[in-house]
């Protein structure tokens, strides 16, 4: 039984919002869709870190992912989902793949396309999880993520 | 006169000693303290390690790699299908040196270790 996450449609426009004004059409951008232990299908909060970021990449900075660690421990807060921009189509990078926030099996990456210069949704994003054997592998929108 | 002479001396005789009494109280002191530290240094303690906001309690001992604390956690966390990506680093946020000792580390009974990335990125 795969998870479907409940996602409040601010969510995405918020998403989109940093993307537009992080990237502003010329770079790359992540968000982190986290949400509560006790309910973990839910994402509550989109977090957008701090990090570098060009036309083709992006890095996140170190001191804040520690810190963003241990909030999330203290808060009891999981990362969901991992969301980021390409400058063209949407798929999943060989940098993609090796370097993701969360490694288990069953973690979602959505990357959203142009920039997320387009309409806001998921029109031609792509979503990807990792199976048990360490790879990535596409998988449907629809049914893994519920707008509402 | 001859009395108050000897009297003298051994009063000096008597501060010596008095302070040789001191010095050694001190030295036991000393010596019982670093059995102490010994007998603690081999003796296992928990530690804390925390991935996506789980937090989970792990035994560890001071003359234990880090790379063996970071496999531990790793197995109770997991299943990792690529567990190579992962690093222990310190609440400070600064990342462990996996062939060093917990003791070399500055790794404490209570501490917090988060089992992170070393970096996160991508790239179209």
């Amino acid at each position: 039984m795969k998870t479907a996450y409940r996602v409040p449609r601010c969510i995405v426009d918020e998403t989109v919002a940093h993307f537009r004004r992080c990237g502003a059409g010329r770079r790359e951008c992540q968000t982190l869709w986290i949400g509560p232990w006790s309910r973990p299908t839910l994402i509550t909060e989109v977090v957008h870190p701090v990090h570098q970021a060009h036309a083709g990449g992006f890095e996140l900075d170190d001191r804040w992912l520690s810190e963003f660690w241990l909030r999330l421990a203290r808060d009891e807060l999981g990362i969901r989902i991992q969301v980021h921009t390409h400058p063209g189509a949407a798929f999943h990078s060989a940098t993609d793949d090796a370097f993701p926030i969360i490694h288990t099996p069953g973690f979602l990456s959505l990357v959203i396309p142009n920039f997320a210069l387009g309409p806001i949704g998921f029109e031609n994003a792509y979503l990807t999880e990792i199976q048990a054997d360490g790879n990535w592998r596409q998988v449907p929108i629809e049914g893994r993520l519920v707008v509402e | 006169m001859n009395g108050e002479k000897e009297l003298a001396v051994a009063e000096a005789e008597l501060v010596k000693a008095r302070q040789e009494l001191a010095e050694a109280v001190s030295d036991i002191a000393s010596a019982e303290q670093k059995i102490e530290e010994v007998i603690d240094r081999d003796r296992p303690f928990k530690v804390k390690i925390t991935y996506n906001g789980v937090t989970k309690s792990l035994e560890a001992r001071y003359d234990e790699l880090v790379k063996t604390l970071l496999n531990k956690a790793i197995n109770v966390f997991g299943p990792i299908p690529q567990p190579h990506t992962l690093s222990l680093f310190n609440a400070a946020g600064d990342e462990l040196d996996d062939n060093k000792t917990l003791e070399a580390s500055g790794v404490k009974p209570d501490d917090t270790l988060l089992l992170r990335p070393s970096k996160v990125k991508g790239g179209a």
